[in-house]
This record gives structure tokens, C-alpha cells and sequence, in this order.
């Protein structure tokens, strides 16, 4: 297993570098929408690091802000699912039986479809009332909260699961003896137990998040333009790849490695903190 | 008798899940602005005029009258007229795209079942060697490697530079295989992977049995051992995963239907959504969420044919 701690550590050097590079990405001095010199021209030239695109837009400058929208729509969608997960889990568990069971359902319900589906009829449904809006957030809100919609049922049905082993231990039990309420018990003993393992599997499911919105975006449904996405920038080096291959590295490798160091981080947090997966 | 029992009960939660389905889908239409009629009437029509043929289209009666109908019409397969484009019934032009997708998706799941199968039940025997570790690296990329980056990537490199394949499905002389081999192939890496992790881990499972032991002890030679009787008993997990795969290859295509310029069920939908075209979203939606409940429900159905224990439970 040595491969592996090697690739973990890789992968958070990567995501601290990213980090890094996503707020750093103004200091750049490129606009990321504007064109600011000639298409196409090559990496280097006239200042611009990794050269420009079908628009002369700054290619560095664009992958930092690819970088951000990424972060910013994954983590939202992240905190979003959270939240609405271990609630509806918590409810699922401990909730009086006449909304549990419905809502345990629904959730299995909800995994019986199809996420992307359910993305593309709520985005076919945003997009209407969002014509190009202003800000960054107001460009990524259909993506979040559709990917919002489809990432929360997995963070439920793994508080589920945790909480119905965890609240019959002994000292959940001798807590409760105690004559401590459900809520205190809930969120002083439970809770702070799952905290590890939560944080380790929506690290993993982050991966699944960008990704998601890189897709939308690639398909021209994610993040609209002129705010870039890494989806967005790998379809418009696809387009112009007969003359200009070289723009299709950079993107496509943003992107691959995020993924790639996202998985193998998760997968070392949940060994560390899922006792099941040992 | 308690298979018909568990079968109606299957056949009772998906119809639910599809009455849920029609419900989500008509009403997003409700929720987004605009209807058949300002579309229709453009948007520089008077308010009144477009209220008039709101009234003669029916639309300004009460939704719930308006959902019976709606599905009632998607009973029939009739999902009415695009409002843009050709304005052609969208069953027809469902009807011409369907095909197309279950294609791609079945070659696409044969495949990586075909590989994910074989490559699975490699790393079970050897565990933990060389054949293990290589497997697993490799399912390991196939998952993290993202469809749409490898499409421009691979499509790049065997159609531009080495000008072998062609780059898009409309590519005039080629031959039907070499248009869908990059299509199919990069489509089954998904379920490839799982495929394979799944059957390593049934397999590993299998094999630490009893009666595995008693194999050897019995003489069975080793190929007969590994695969007539481990193989056979590690399958049935992996078949439900072929299945469910399936369905969701059958409602994932987009990607790759929309790099190649495959005219599929996929890239109608994204077409549809780009065009504004609702009763087309709402038909591919709905389409893709029977089709992957269909799949579920047959899924459901195989296991207690391949799994004598399972029909044991069940009777």
C-alpha cells in the first residue's frame, strides 16, 4: 500500500497548489472575459503564459477562474448536501414514525432515479428564468442547486446508517440513561463521531460534484458563458483541436488531476475515520 | 407462490415511481416562464393575444385537469409537438433517435461486462500480486478520468494524428464500426471499472469458502475450481450491477453522443434544453426514467433465476 500514500500525498500538494492558484488567479492581470491580445496565439507570447483562446482570452487567467468556479460550485453543493442529509437522517432515525418512513422512502427514491436526468429537467427549468446573469454566483446558482438536489440523498442514507449502529452503543445508551435529551444527544455524542467520516466521504463526493459540473458545463448547460468553466474551455479546445491541439491539455489535465487527487485523498480520510472499510 | 407476490409489489413501486416522475416532470414546465403560447406568439405579442391562444389551446385551465391529460398522453406515447424547429410529434422523432442509443449502450455494456468480467476474475486470482495491482491501478483511471476529457483527447489522437478513426459519427466513408468504436469504448470505461471491482471483490469473496475447499480436496482442477465454481456463485451481484449499469448508460450517453455528433436520445435532450423545447425535455426525461426502471425491474426479476439460494428465499 506504499503506491498509495505516495498518490495521497500527491493529491494534497495538488489541491493545496490549486487552492493556491484559484485565489491567485486575479494577481494574473489577464481579463478571463475580455479578450486581451490575438486568438490563438501560442503559449508565451505577448505575456500570456499558456496563450490565448478562440477569443484571445488569457488561458492562465481563464483556468484560475475555471478553478474558482469549480471550488465554489462543489463546495456549496457540498455544504448544501451536508446540511440537508444529516438532517433528513437524523429525522429518518429518530423522527416520530409517521414522517420517517415516508422520508426514509423518499430518499431511496431519489436513488432510484437517474441524478442526471433529474440535473437536465431542472436546468431545462432554470434556464428560462436565468438569462446571463452578473456575478459569479449568480452564473453558478441553477448548477448548485440542482447538483444540491441530486448530491443530498447519499449524505442521508450514510447518517442513516451510521447513526442506527452508533445510537445503540453503550455510551449513547448510558447517555441517554443519564437523562439526556435527543437533541443533546444528537449533537454531542453522535454527530461529533460521524464528523470524520462525513468529511471524508463528501470529499469523495466532490470529486463527483466537479465533475458533474464540468459535464453540464462541457454540454453547454453548466456554467454559462462568458464565466469559464473547465467543461466549457475542454469544448472549446474540442472545437478548434484539428488546428490548435495544445489547448486541450490544459483543462482536460486541471481537470483529470483534481479528480484524481480528490478520490485518492477521500479514499486515505474515510480508511482513517469508516471503520467498516478496514 | 410469494414470487408473484414480490413481483407485484415491484411492478406497484415502479409504476409509483413513474406517476412521481410525470408529476416532477409536468410540473417544471408549470414552473418555468413561458408556455406553448408565448413561444409560439413570440415575444413581441400583445399580452392579450397571447392570452387568447392560451385560452384555445386549453392552458388556462386548472393544472390538475391539465396533468390527467398530460398523462394520459405520455400513456399513449404521445408527448405532442416541438415548439421549435420542425415542430414535428416528438414520439416520431423520438422514435428515430432511440434506436440509436440502445445501441451504442448495449455494444457499450457488452463490452465492459465482457472485459470487467474477465479482468475481475484475473485480480480474484492472483490477489494481491502483480495481475491484482495492475487491475486495480487501471479501474482506478477509468473512473477518474472524466468522459468528455478523454473524448477530445482519444478522438485527437486516433482520428487527427494517427488519422485512423474518424472524428464524428457523420464522418462520410467509414465504416458503421469504426464510427462507433471510440463512441462505445470510452462509454463502457464506467461501468467497466465498477464491473470489474465488483466481481474482484464477489470472487475473493467466493473463493474463501468452505466449498472451495472441498473443491480442492475433491480434486477439481483449477480452471474448473475457479470458474464453474467460483465463478458461477460470485456472478449474481455483478449481473445486477451489468443491469443497473445499463440503465444508466441508456440515460448517460450525452456526453459522448454530443463529442461524436451521434443523434441519440442524449443529445436530443441537451438539443431540446439548448432550444427551449419542453415537451421534448419532458420527453426524453420521462422516457429515460421508465426505460431505467424497466431495466431495474428486470434486474430485480434475474436474480432468483441465476441464484437457486435467492429463489429458495423467495418461495
Amino acid at each position: 500500500m506504499k503506491l498509495r500514500a505516495i498518490f495521497q500525498w500527491i493529491g494534497i500538494s495538488f489541491l493545496g497548489l490549486l487552492v493556491v492558484f484559484a485565489i491567485a488567479g486575479p494577481m494574473f492581470g489577464h481579463s478571463v472575459t475580455e479578450p486581451s491580445g490575438p486568438i490563438f496565439s501560442p503559449a508565451g507570447v505577448g505575456g500570456h503564459l499558456l496563450g490565448t483562446d478562440d477569443q484571445g482570452r488569457d488561458i492562465l487567467a481563464r483556468l484560475a477562474a475555471g478553478a474558482r468556479v469549480s471550488l465554489l460550485v462543489g463546495l456549496s453543493v457540498q455544504i448544501i448536501a451536508l446540511i440537508v442529509g444529516v438532517i433528513v437522517g437524523v429525522i429518518g432515525v429518530f423522527g416520530p414514525k409517521w414522517i420517517a418512513a415516508p422520508l426514509l422512502r423518499f430518499t431511496d427514491g431519489m436513488f432510484a432515479f437517474p441524478d442526471i436526468l433529474l440535473g437536465i429537467l431542472l436546468i431545462g427549468t432554470f434556464q428560462a428564468i436565468n438569462k446571463g446573469g452578473t456575478s459569479l454566483l449568480a452564473d453558478a446558482l441553477p448548477v448548485i442547486v440542482v447538483l444540491a438536489v441530486t448530491a443530498w440523498p447519499s449524505f442521508a442514507r450514510l447518517t442513516v446508517t451510521t447513526m442506527q449502529s452508533l445510537k445503540d452503543r453503550e455510551f449513547a445508551v448510558a447517555a441517554k440513561a443519564s437523562g439526556a435529551s435527543t437533541t443533546y444527544l444528537v449533537t454531542k455524542h453522535l454527530l461529533p463521531q460521524m464528523v470524520g467520516l462525513l468529511l471524508a466521504v463528501s470529499m469523495v463526493e466532490l470529486a463527483g460534484t466537479i465533475l458533474a459540473e464540468s459535464t453540464l458545463s462541457f454540454i453547454g448547460i453548466g456554467v454559462q458563458p462568458p464565466t469559464p468553466s473547465w467543461g466549457s474551455m475542454v469544448d472549446m479546445a474540442r472545437r478548434n483541436m484539428s488546428s490548435h491541439p495544445s489547448l486541450l491539455i490544459w483543462p482536460c489535465l486541471a481537470l483529470s488531476l483534481t479528480i484524481f487527487s480528490l478520490n485518492f485523498v477521500g479514499d486515505g480520510l474515510r480508511e482513517r475515520f469508516d471503520p467498516r472499510s478496514k | 407462490m410469494k414470487i408473484a407476490k414480490v413481483l407485484a409489489t415491484r411492478l406497484l413501486y415502479g409504476l409509483f415511481s413513474l406517476i412521481f416522475i410525470s408529476f416532477v416532470v409536468f410540473m417544471a414546465d408549470e414552473a418555468a416562464p413561458g408556455d406553448r403560447a408565448t413561444v409560439e406568439m413570440g415575444e413581441k405579442a400583445r399580452p392579450e393575444m397571447v392570452q387568447q391562444r392560451r385560452h384555445e389551446l386549453g392552458l388556462d385551465r386548472p393544472w390538475p385537469i391539465r396533468y390527467v391529460e398530460f398523462v394520459a398522453g405520455a400513456a399513449k406515447l404521445d408527448f405532442g409537438k416541438s415548439w421549435v424547429g420542425t415542430k414535428q410529434p416528438v414520439s416520431e422523432q423520438i422514435a428515430a433517435q432511440l434506436p440509436m442509443t440502445g445501441k451504442i449502450a448495449l455494444l457499450a455494456i457488452l463490452l465492459a461486462a465482457a472485459v470487467g468480467i474477465t479482468l475481475g476474475t484475473v485480480a480474484a486470482i492472483w490477489q494481491n500480486k502483480f495481475p491484482d495491482g495492475a487491475v486495480l491501478t487501471l479501474s482506478t483511471l477509468g473512473v477518474t478520468v472524466p468522459n468528455f476529457v478523454l473524448a477530445p483527447v482519444l478522438g485527437y489522437l486516433f482520428a487527427v494524428v494517427l488519422d485512423r478513426l474518424p472524428l464524428t459519427y457523420s464522418t462520410p466513408n467509414t465504416s458503421e464500426f469504426e464510427r462507433l468504436v471510440l463512441p462505445v469504448f470510452i462509454l463502457s470505461l464506467r461501468p467497466m471499472a465498477l464491473l470489474t471491482r465488483l466481481t474482484r471483490a464477489s470472487m475473493i469473496e467466493t473463493l474463501g469458502q468452505e466449498f472451495m475447499k472441498t473443491a480442492v480436496a475433491k480434486g477439481v482442477p483449477f480452471w474448473r475450481r475457479m470458474l464453474v465454481h467460483g465463478l458461477r456463485n460470485a456472478i449474481t451481484p455483478v449481473v445486477t450491477a451489468v443491469g443497473t449499469s445499463f440503465g444508466f448508460l441508456l440515460t448517460g450517453s450525452f456526453v459522448v453522443e454530443t463529442a461524436f455528433g451521434i443523434n441519440g436520445l442524449g443529445k436530443a435532450g441537451i438539443d431540446a434544453i439548448l432550444s427551449g423545447d419542453m415537451p421534448m425535455v419532458q420527453a426524453t426525461v420521462l422516457l429515460g426514467g421508465g426505460l431505467f426502471i424497466l431495466v431495474n425491474l428486470v434486474v430485480d426479476l434475474l436474480g432468483p433465476i441465476l441464484d437457486p439460494r435467492m429463489r429458495e428465499a423467495a418461495t
